[in-house]
């Protein structure tokens, strides 16, 4: 070993370790809406988004709300605390990622599929 | 799939004929190739053999007009064109349904593929065992394009369904071509990589080749990457221009290995160290091409990203075809890279050689980073418990080895091929003065975060060392060089500086506000001639701006861009978010784009260098 080895091998463990650390704090786990309403953290979860008119609202705080069904007719009631993403309504399956808190997912992001006539696609 | 023939049938047969008889040809031709480059034919030739792939080419060449042509011509019965094309399109977004989904992007990528193949097989720059590479990929593509066949027929129509109106843009329209060019010329040092393993001679001349082409696919996949954050920063509106979404990363993985590959090659060709690890890295790049390829198209991450092509059944046929080609590949270099001649390199760690491996070895560490979190929904979702990855890990865990990356920059130009220069008292203190220059910059942009200021404070040492030391490194990996560190600071003042005011509410009435310290009033909506769009009319301190908001022929908001207004201090950005308005300030940004420029200009003039060098290098190696 020398000093350069020494070196190399210290920015190594360095960056490594730190990076293995942001690493684990970002996992957000994928999983089912039955799942979610026992879980703790930030997780993600997908389902069919429920499109009567009701209940996709505002309430008076600005919040968006809106029903979210998995394949056994199992529902989840998300908030958001932004803005309506861009043809919300024709979206069929709706991707959440936040956390679920008092019989509320509360959602910090939205992944939409649309299955409109426009394919959904940016850079290639 | 049945050929219906229609009015006009006969010109659109012609077209398909051709697509297929080309398919076929390739197919041949690496069957060919195959049997007689290897054992102990290689050195006979075999002009027929060679005539079969001109025409191969010049039948992809003519499919590809005609199926341009049915594009223009709204030929809607193929399934392709009807999906992304419409009557109502301007003659050069018609041009632009050519690339704008996975089927005609692959004939693309065919068409440039063979183009290229011809000019190598014509020149004789490739021997035989590297030409059969060469074919194989084409194969590759073959399949790819019988998978996601852009000849396919549907019903008839009278319209098409139209293209994605975020795709009518001029940025857009050049963007796919740019990035399948760079696609595409990656080919062509993995092949010479592949083939150096065959041939009898000193592994040399595949470096010599593969550096201008390296240079070119590097220069045209970053020029393609720069281009798409320009476009999603002025219009999607949420003002970023880089959202480590899968989609983009596909990209930009392989761009960090090309910058890896480059630098390699710049030490392979000095100096007899590492070369072992330059062939893999070209392997590895293009590999990792047809890797992005297979997240992006085959569907797999579609509950990851918002923009992947949406997936159906072909998702396996596309994964087993990539995935046994990648291997193929790995399982040769495996067996054969002992045959490489490599010394290890001075050690020391002040010398060109080292410096070099420490660019491309820095170019890995971010590749490592950026595949494993791209990677991450993939695995875990094979290993049974699916999960994201937040792009917090990217934006935090990229910091240290950019960091360590300016640092390098700093140091680069003071060292030689052999030693290091000292530099003078009076240099050391203009470079202390340009670390504290970085650092009142940011306390001005009340950036407090001891790593932001650290990249911007080093930034500011790399740039004013390349500016004191020009003279020490090639003028291009000068230019480059400070395009990176101007890029690097120009984000965090650009992302952690941004400030943003938002809930503006406006109706016809209402008075100035004040914003930032400046007026801000609405002077009222117009429709545009067309109906297609409406423009929102503001004034900014004193200048104007503009919201558009393009509608479909439904009279439906499809798209509401933001409206920018430049300032030598930044963008003032103003994005129509559906209930109220919001205006950010973006500071320094230009140093993005300008960032973004020096790179893309120095690579291009590096590219030029190494293409006059070629020749000279080549005489050199055959000398010896």
């Amino acid at each position: 070993m020398n000093k350069r080895h020494v070196f190399i091998l210290v920015l190594i463990v360095l960056v490594g370790g730190y990076s293995m650390y942001e690493f684990s704090a970002s996992l957000n786990p994928y999983i089912t809406i039955r799942k979610v309403k026992v879980s703790h953290s930030t997780v993600q979860v997908k389902g069919h988004l429920v499109k009567d008119e009701a209940s996709i609202m505002y309430d008076a705080q600005h919040m968006l709300h809106f029903n979210l069904m998995d394949e056994t007719g199992e529902l989840l009631a998300v908030s958001y605390a932004g803005e309506k993403p861009r043809d919300f309504e024709r979206a069929t399956d709706v991707v959440v990622i936040g956390k679920y808190e008092n019989q509320q997912f509360h959602a910090d992001k939205i992944l939409m599929k649309c299955p409109s006539k426009y394919q959904k696609e940016g850079t290639l | 799939m049945s050929f219906e023939v229609s009015k006009g049938g006969n010109v659109v047969v012609i077209g398909v004929v051709s697509f297929y008889v080309s398919c076929l040809f390739s197919i041949i031709v690496f069957i060919g190739y195959l049997f007689s480059s290897f054992g102990n034919s290689v050195n006979k030739k075999s002009p027929w053999l060679d005539k079969i792939y001109y025409l191969a080419v010049l039948f992809i060449v003519v499919a590809s007009m005609f199926y341009m042509q049915a594009i223009l011509s709204n030929k809607f019965q193929y399934i392709y064109i009807y999906n992304y094309s419409s009557i109502n399109l301007t003659f050069w977004y018609k041009v632009a349904v050519f690339w704008a989904g996975q089927e005609g992007s692959f004939l693309l990528w065919m068409l440039i593929h063979s183009v290229l193949g011809f000019y190598f097989l014509k020149s004789g720059k490739m021997n035989r065992p590297t030409f059969t590479f060469y074919a194989m990929i084409q194969v590759l593509l073959v399949i790819f394009l019988l998978i996601k066949n852009p000849f396919m027929l549907g019903g008839m129509h009278l319209d098409g369904a139209g293209m994605n109106p975020l795709l009518q843009d001029f940025w857009m329209v050049i963007h796919p071509p740019i990035i399948f060019i760079g696609y595409s010329v990656f080919a062509i040092p993995f092949v010479y990589a592949l083939g150096d393993l065959f041939s009898a001679k000193p592994s040399t001349e595949w470096i010599a080749r593969s550096l201008p082409w390296a240079l070119f696919a590097w220069l045209f996949l970053g020029a393609g990457i720069f281009i798409g954050g320009y476009w999603a920063y002025k219009t999607l509106g949420w003002g970023g221009y880089w959202g480590w979404d899968p989609v983009e990363n596909a990209s930009f993985i392989p761009w960090l290995t090309g910058g890896a590959l480059v630098h390699l090659l710049y030490l392979s060709r000095a100096h007899e160290g590492g070369r072992r690890l330059t062939h893999f890295t070209a392997i590895l790049t293009f590999s990792l091409i047809l890797y992005g390829t297979f997240l992006t198209r085959s569907g797999v991450l579609n509950d990851f990203s918002v923009h992947a092509f949406r997936g159906d059944d072909s998702a396996s046929l596309l994964a087993i075809v990539i995935f046994v080609f990648i291997g193929a590949a790995f399982v040769i270099f495996l067996f054969k890279y002992r045959s490489i001649q490599s010394v290890s390199l001075p050690n020391t760690l002040f010398s060109r050689a080292f410096i070099l491996m420490t660019g491309g070895m820095l170019f890995y560490a971010l590749a490592v980073l950026v595949f494993i979190g791209t990677s991450t929904p993939l695995v875990s979702t094979m290993i049974g418990s699916p999960q994201n990855i937040d792009i917090t890990f990217y934006n935090h865990s990229i910091l240290l080895p950019v960091l360590i990356v300016l640092a390098a920059l700093s140091f680069c130009p003071l060292i030689m091929w052999n030693g290091r220069q000292k530099l003078g008292r009076r240099k050391s203190f203009f470079l202390i003065l340009s670390f504290l220059l970085g650092c009142i910059l940011c306390i001005y942009y009340q950036i407090y975060n001891p790593l932001y200021i650290a990249v911007v404070s080093f930034s500011a040492v790399a740039i004013s060392m390349h500016l004191i030391k020009y003279k020490s490194i090639s003028l291009p990996a000068c230019l480059a060089h400070v395009g990176i560190a101007l890029l690097c600071a120009g984000i965090i003042f650009s992302s952690v500086a941004s400030t943003t005011r938002d809930g503006l509410v406006f109706a016809k009435e209402t008075p100035p506000l004040i914003v930032y310290n400046m007026q801000f009033m609405y002077n009222g909506g117009s429709m545009s001639e067309d109906g297609m769009a409406a423009d929102y009319n503001f004034t900014f301190d004193g200048m104007p701006m503009t919201l558009v908001t393009k509608l479909n022929t439904e009279g439906q908001i499809v798209l509401k861009k933001p409206a920018i207004l430049h300032k030598f201090t930044g963008d003032y950005y103003l994005a129509d978010l559906n209930r109220d308005l919001t205006l950010s300030f973006k500071p320094l940004i230009i140093l993005v784009w300008i960032g973004c420029t020096f790179i893309t200009v120095g690579c291009f003039f590096s590219l030029i260098q190494s293409f006059k060098n070629e020749s000279c290098h080549i005489t050199g190696i055959l000398k010896k």
